[in-house]
């Protein structure tokens, strides 16, 4: 497994006065054009040209494949320059294209934006704008201009970030089952939440549009699996939030049951990269961003590290490292006024655990004294708690058992 | 035929001395009173009986509700 190191660039935040700007400064994007992407261009403007969107129609002529829309790729240079090269406030009015090479499905172009320039009077910038395709060839250039909108810091911390007064949490795998009922609880319980998905949207989405504040939740979308998707996440966050109040953390992989002798170590690596790398990650670069509020942090783990289940060896192994991770956290950034707590379910009727055979569903609940299965109310409710300062300020490296009375010692 | 389920229900009223509508999916010997060590005894001898079935000691650990019977039961009569 690769240890991922993230530039500590990531502690900065996004936005950007024009006096911090240099020139020479860049900032990139990647993205890689799937027929998805041309479809959904397509849709959106109705420029539906069959070399586009017809591959036995491009196969007819010079370009014999589908190419993208150039203006799909020239997209991204605002991705750039409104997210990055300056972020948040940047005002766009002018841009030179020359589209120089064809970009294809599969194509992986990276999007380059440098200063060229500073107007210092009209506190403008002019940036080169260029995309380059996997083999480094220059599919796109041309020139931008850039205004930034001077925001008085009052203001910005009012608009853009939130108020001192507003708690705000983090809840990274917010689609799940124990996700979205922490999120659901913390909106309740009066924090603001930024909620990370990495595929499912839907419920999310629609969560936010049943509030009556949608802006309490803000949605975030990262693959943890890839270092492009845990950065993306962190910029996310530094612009929604200068300071946390909780983290919860509730990613997984999907978790098969495989025979001892049917196991490889990749196996164990796939868990132990989102139950313990990202983990640590996170709270590494998150650090300060906790640390200002004096913030709760959750992970969550499981019964069968004190009670082992059948077949998931490499499971338990990752979440026993997790639980290390949570006592020594919680040790070491005492000093920083973080707390650190696990809470440890046992099998719950969540999405996780959809392919779980219903006869081990009945016999878990029949052999528990409360039986029945761990509802992600049930841990929710734990995990608000030991989120909320207020509440569990002086629990730290503790684990709440979430169990019906199946382990109590 | 009576489903298996109809029949398992039949057989536990009789065995417990309860009515009928007292066999829920979840039932057992938290909440019926005759279902002790020897009410168990005796669930398995009527059930054996019935589906022609043998149960050993591994598949009474596991026949802990009604439910839980029903599907040893379904196990035995596809073996």
């Amino acid at each position: 497994m690769v240890v991922r190191y993230l530039t500590k660039q990531y502690l900065k935040a996004i936005s950007m006065n024009y006096s911090e700007i240099y020139i020479g400064q860049k900032a990139e994007v990647i993205h890689q054009i799937t027929a998805e992407d041309i479809q959904k261009f397509a849709d959106l403007t109705g420029d539906d040209n069959r070399l586009h969107v017809d591959a036995s129609f491009a196969k007819q002529t010079a370009f014999k494949k589908q190419v993208a829309h150039g203006m799909l790729g020239a997209s991204f240079i605002s991705t750039v320059i409104g997210t990055k090269l300056p972020g948040d406030g940047a005002l766009w009015f002018s841009q030179s294209l020359e589209f120089l090479l064809p970009v294809r499905i599969g194509d992986t172009i990276t999007i380059i934006a440098e200063v060229l320039k500073k107007n210092d009077r009209e506190e403008s910038i002019e940036l080169s704008t260029v995309i380059f395709n996997q083999n480094k060839q220059k599919v796109t250039t041309g020139n931008a201009k850039v205004k930034i909108v001077a925001i008085e810091e009052s203001q910005a911390t009012a608009a853009q970030k939130v108020s001192q007064e507003d708690k705000i949490a983090l809840v990274v795998g917010a689609s799940g089952g124990i996700g979205i009922e922490s999120t659901k609880q913390l909106l309740a319980a009066n924090f603001k939440v930024i909620a990370h998905y990495n595929t499912h949207k839907e419920e999310l989405q629609a969560l936010k549009q049943s509030l009556e504040e949608p802006e309490r939740l803000m949605l975030v979308q990262g693959d943890l699996t890839l270092t492009k998707g845990v950065e993306q996440l962190l910029n996310s966050i530094k612009r929604y939030a200068s300071a946390l109040d909780a983290m919860i953390y509730t990613s997984s992989p999907t978790v098969p049951n495989i025979e001892f002798q049917q196991l490889d170590w990749k196996d164990f690596q796939k868990q132990i990269q989102l139950h313990v790398e990202i983990p640590f990650l996170l709270t590494q670069q998150l650090e300060e961003t906790l640390a200002a509020r004096n913030a709760g942090v959750v992970f969550i783990t499981t019964q069968s590290i004190e009670q082992p289940f059948s077949k998931l060896t490499h499971y338990t192994v990752a979440k026993s490292a997790l639980l290390g991770l949570t006592k020594s956290l919680a040790h070491d950034l005492a000093a920083k006024k973080i707390r650190v707590n696990a809470v440890s379910p046992s099998i719950a009727d969540t999405d996780l655990n959809a392919d779980l055979p219903q006869k081990v569903k009945l016999l878990t609940a029949a052999k528990t004294p409360l039986k029945r299965l761990a509802a992600p109310e049930d841990i929710a409710q734990a995990i608000v708690f030991l989120a909320d300062s207020t509440k569990s300020g002086f629990i730290t490296g503790e684990t709440i058992r979430i169990n019906g009375g199946q382990v109590m010692w | 035929m009576p489903k298996i389920e109809d029949k398992i229900r039949e057989i536990m009223a009789l065995v417990f001395e309860v009515p009928l509508a007292d066999i829920q999916e979840d039932s057992s010997p938290d909440d019926i009173h005759a279902w002790d060590s020897i009410g168990t005894i005796n669930l398995l001898t009527a059930l054996e009986e019935e589906f022609n079935v043998e149960f050993e000691e591994e598949d009474v650990l596991e026949m802990l509700n009604f439910q839980l019977i029903k599907i040893k039961i379904e196990e035995k009569l596809e073996a």
